[in-house]
């Protein structure tokens, strides 16, 4: 393992965990206390999903770990609920990877917004089911699809600063490739 | 490809490794829920001072934003205040005006209690001419009731003619928008002379006319006529109306105008009959001041 490898990784780690970071701060700070517009977009779920979508299924299911985690750390009455659902969202999503190609817009945001009413539905079970509400409608009028729209709409913003950090990693590397070889 | 880039770690062991740890962790934080209590307070000492300071970037955006959202509501606000401040400045006006009515309303008032030296009985109007208006009406009382001829007749506090005809248990009273009635006045806040008098086609609007004022009199719309000293019939001090319009006559020496009077002549169907004549209130007057008479006879 040569030093450049190290330095790549630690790199991608620190960005990786910044946009993290920065997500988990707009989406449980920001947006649930002060610019709250009605719903709270699922910013994490963005990260994980789109990481997921751009480096494949590994990076998915890790990012997918850390967020689910900080979910489940911040809000969550027991470990496992957010981590359980953000690790397979990010393992699915990196079975979309192979549909990626550059200025793409619409699957990304499409694939948030669905991941998202999958999330909602995920939610629905765990919190309204097993508590014998059974009645969807309601809550997909009033929490499920005004979060999935918001969610799409911050997808599109997460989506450029993803791949912005994306390209540069990738440039990196070759530019590393190409003096070593 | 995903296999090929981490060295031929399955993906799916992976997954399911981290879906074991997933259940267990939640089967295990949720049978003791002290232990995931403990992980969160840990986790909380590291997410509280992200929250805080994000707080406070967050609470200057708000503020910002709220600023910003005030101003539109401000501005909205501000146009239905506008609108409110013409509609209280309308009202003000009207309560003005109310005010003004209801200071010469009390100077009525004490005008009636100076009508209490006078001797005054009630009357019920029990004919009327055909028509709206009184020119002439019939009261229920008469000579047996101490009425007489000349006899002021007054209807909320204020003058609406006299008695020309006595009966017996009734008398006939002559208003002060006949044709033929005519009052001598004056300003009561200036005490210029003029005299008023009915006005075949102003009564129909309810008013009269007034006249024979100087040209220098200062009668202005507004002022209220009373009735002058200067009468063998009517009593001095009773109200007659007030001003609303004076002109200059063509023969640039006397003004002339238009009067509104107090009393509704549409309605009256009670009055106040005035027993008091005008010579018996000289008479009073002469034994009540002796030096005073002598005073007023040299400025006479």
């Amino acid at each position: 393992m040569d030093f450049g490898a190290i330095k790549d990784f630690t790199l991608r780690l620190f960005f990786t965990g910044l946009i993290i970071l920065l997500a988990f701060l707009l989406q449980n700070g920001l947006f649930s206390g002060i610019l709250y517009f009605g719903t709270i977009p699922n910013l994490l779920l963005i990260v994980t999903v789109i990481y997921g979508f751009l480096e494949g299924r590994h990076t998915g299911i890790w990012v997918g770990v850390v967020c689910g985690l900080a979910m489940d750390l911040y809000v969550g009455d027991m470990m496992g609920e957010y981590l359980f659902f953000y690790l397979y969202a990010g393992f699915l999503a990196g079975l979309f990877s192979r549909f990626f190609y550059p200025d793409q817009l619409i699957l990304p945001t499409a694939l948030c917004g669905g991941f998202d009413l999958l999330f909602g539905l995920y939610e629905f079970f765990l919190h309204s089911v097993l508590q014998n509400q059974t009645n969807l409608l309601p809550y997909l009028m009033r929490i499920m699809l005004p979060e999935a729209v918001s969610t799409m709409v911050c997808a599109i913003v997460f989506f450029r600063l993803i791949l912005f950090v994306h390209d540069r990693r990738i440039e990196a590397e070759q530019r590393r490739a190409r003096r070593f070889v | 490809m995903d296999k090929k880039k981490t060295g031929g770690f399955p993906v799916r062991y992976l997954l399911f490794l981290l879906t074991f740890v997933c259940l267990s962790g939640a089967v295990v934080t949720f049978l003791r829920p002290g232990i995931w209590n403990l992980v969160k307070s840990g986790a909380d000492e590291v997410f509280m001072p992200m929250q805080i300071g994000l707080n406070r970037v967050g609470l200057y955006l708000s503020d910002q934003y709220d600023r910003l959202m005030s101003l539109r509501s401000v501005e909205a606000q501000n146009d239905i205040l506008r609108a409110e401040n013409e509609r209280l400045k309308e009202e003000n006006m009207v309560l003005y005006q109310q005010t003004f009515e209801l200071s010469q309303m009390r100077e009525l008032l004490s005008m009636q209690e100076r009508f209490s030296q006078y001797e005054i009985i009630g009357a019920h109007v029990i004919q009327k001419e055909t028509g709206n208006w009184f020119h002439e009406f019939l009261i229920d009382k008469g000579s047996r009731d101490g009425v007489r001829m000349g006899a002021n007749i007054l209807s909320g506090g204020a003058l609406v003619g006299r008695v020309v005809h006595v009966g017996k248990n009734y008398a006939r009273v002559l208003s002060i928008i006949d044709d033929e009635s005519n009052v001598g006045a004056m300003s009561r806040e200036t005490a210029d002379f003029c005299i008023v008098s009915g006005d075949l086609e102003l009564f129909s609007e309810g008013k009269l006319s007034f006249g024979f004022a100087d040209k220098d009199a200062r009668l202005a719309p507004g002022d209220l006529l009373i009735t002058s000293y200067v009468s063998d019939i009517y009593l001095p001090d009773l109200p007659i109306g007030y001003i609303e319009s004076v002109n200059a006559d063509a023969n640039n020496l006397t003004m002339s105008g238009i009067l509104v009077p107090i009393a509704d002549f549409d309605k009256i169907q009670t009055v106040d009959v005035i027993l008091t004549s005008k010579s018996d209130w000289i008479a009073e007057e002469e034994t009540a001041s002796g030096s005073g008479e002598n005073a007023s006879a040299g400025v006479g």
